[in-house]
C-alpha cells in the first residue's frame, strides 16, 4: 500500500502547525466541561475534526489521532461514572473489579494526558508524533493513497421512460 | 501497516486489561481468611467486654431470658453443618430494637428486640440472620475493609475502641444482608422453623421505621 509523502517541518506553515496543536489542547478545555458527562468532550473533538479536516493532511492527521485516542478514554470514563452511580445506588462496595477498573481508567487518562501534551508540542514544531495504535491508524487513514475511481466506467444516461 | 496497527491494538488491550486484572485481584487484602477463627474469637472477647462497658448497652441479668434465647439458638446450631464457631449470645438492656454480631461468633441482642418479637420464631429468624453474618464472615470482611488487616490485628487500645464503635454503628452492605437473609432462610428450614417468620419480622420492622 502506498502513502502520500510526509511534509518536513520547514515545509509546514505556522498557522497549520497551530491548528494541529489545537487538536490536543482543545481536549483539555472540553475535558473539564465534560467531566460530569464525559461524552461532551468527544462531541467537541468530532466537531473540531470536521471543522479542520480541510486544512491539509498534517492537521487532519493530528486531529484524527487526537480524536481516535479520545474515544476509548471517553468510553472508559463514562463506564466509570455509570459504575460509580450504580455502586452508590445499590450500596455495593468499591473494591475488587471496581478498584481495578478505577486504577486502569486513571492510568489511561494519565497516559492520554502525557501523550497529548507531547503530541501538541510536536505538532507545534511541525513534527509527526505517533501514539501507539492511534498514530498508525490516523496515519493510515490520512496518508494512504486511495485508488482513484475510473471515471470512464460511468456514463450519464437519460431517465427511464 | 494493517498488521502493525492490529498488533498495537492487541498490545494496548493487553496492557490495560492486565492493569485491570492485577489491581482487581490484588487491590486490597479484605479476604476474611487472613484472620483465623481462633484469632477472631480472641478479638471478639475483647470487643464484647468493651461494648458492654458502654452505658448504652446496659447489663441485663435474667437467667430465664438467657435460657430461652439459648434454647432457640441451640436448635439453630443443630441445623448448622460444620460450623467452626462457638456461639455466644449476650442480651443487653436497651429499648432499641437491635441485634448485631461481634467477631468470633458473638451475637448481641437487645431487650427491645426481644419485646418486639411476638413469637419465638421471629426471634429465631433474627438469630439465624446474625448467624448468617458470622458464618459468611461479614464482620471480619467489613473490619478489614474499614481498617486494614495490620491495624485490625495490632491490639492497640485506640484501635480496639474504634472497632467497637464500628461494630455497633455501621451496617453491612446490601449484598451481605441478602447473603445473611438467604442463609437464615435455609437455616430456619433445616431447623424446622417456619422461614416466613423472617419476612414477617422484616415487614414489622419496615412498618415500624415508616411510622417513626
Amino acid at each position: 500500500m502506498d502513502y502520500h509523502p510526509l511534509p518536513q517541518p520547514d515545509q509546514i506553515e505556522t498557522r497549520v502547525k497551530e491548528d494541529a496543536m489545537g487538536a490536543y489542547f482543545m481536549m483539555f478545555a472540553t475535558a473539564a466541561m465534560g467531566l460530569p458527562l464525559p461524552i461532551l468532550n468527544l462531541v467537541a473533538a468530532i466537531i473540531y475534526y470536521y471543522v479542520n479536516r480541510d486544512k491539509g493532511r498534517f492537521v487532519q492527521f493530528h486531529t484524527l489521532q487526537s480524536l481516535y485516542s479520545q474515544i476509548p478514554v471517553t468510553l472508559l470514563n463514562s463506564g466509570l461514572v455509570v459504575w460509580t452511580i450504580v455502586n452508590f445506588a445499590r450500596d455495593l462496595d468499591f473494591f475488587g473489579f471496581y478498584w481495578g477498573y478505577l486504577v486502569m481508567v486513571a492510568t489511561a487518562n494519565l497516559v492520554y494526558f502525557i501523550f497529548s501534551i507531547v503530541g501538541a508540542v510536536k505538532a507545534r514544531k511541525g513534527v509527526f508524533y505517533y501514539f501507539l495504535f492511534f498514530g498508525k491508524l490516523a496515519y493510515h487513514q490520512v496518508y494512504r493513497i486511495r485508488p482513484e475511481r475510473d471515471q470512464s466506467t460511468f456514463s450519464n444516461r437519460p431517465p427511464r421512460q | 501497516m494493517q498488521r502493525t496497527i492490529l498488533r498495537d491494538l492487541l498490545v494496548l488491550l493487553g496492557v490495560f486489561g492486565l492493569i485491570w486484572l492485577v489491581f482487581s485481584l490484588f487491590s486490597y487484602p479484605e479476604d476474611p481468611q487472613l484472620i483465623s477463627i481462633h484469632k477472631e474469637e480472641k478479638l471478639g472477647e475483647v470487643y464484647v467486654d468493651l461494648i458492654l462497658l458502654n452505658p448504652v448497652f446496659g447489663e441485663f441479668d435474667n437467667s430465664r431470658v438467657d435460657s430461652a434465647v439459648r434454647v432457640i439458638a441451640d436448635r439453630l446450631e443443630e441445623g448448622l453443618e460444620d460450623s467452626e464457631y462457638n456461639y455466644h449470645f449476650v442480651v443487653f438492656d436497651s429499648e432499641m430494637i437491635n441485634a448485631f454480631t461481634v467477631p468470633g461468633g458473638n451475637i448481641l441482642i437487645s431487650t427491645g428486640l426481644l419485646a418486639f418479637c411476638d413469637t419465638p420464631e421471629e426471634l429465631a429468624a433474627v438469630i439465624a440472620h446474625e448467624m448468617g453474618h458470622v458464618e459468611e464472615r461479614h464482620v471480619v470482611s467489613r473490619l478489614i475493609k474499614e481498617l486494614g488487616i495490620e491495624i485490625l490485628t495490632s491490639g492497640d487500645q485506640y484501635v480496639i475502641g474504634e472497632v467497637s464503635e464500628l461494630l455497633t454503628s455501621t451496617s453491612f452492605d446490601r449484598k451481605q444482608e441478602e447473603e445473611a437473609d438467604l442463609f437464615a432462610a435455609k437455616l430456619l428450614e433445616t431447623a424446622s422453623i417456619e422461614p416466613r417468620s423472617l419476612a414477617t419480622l422484616f415487614r414489622k420492622l419496615g412498618r415500624r421505621w415508616t411510622m417513626n
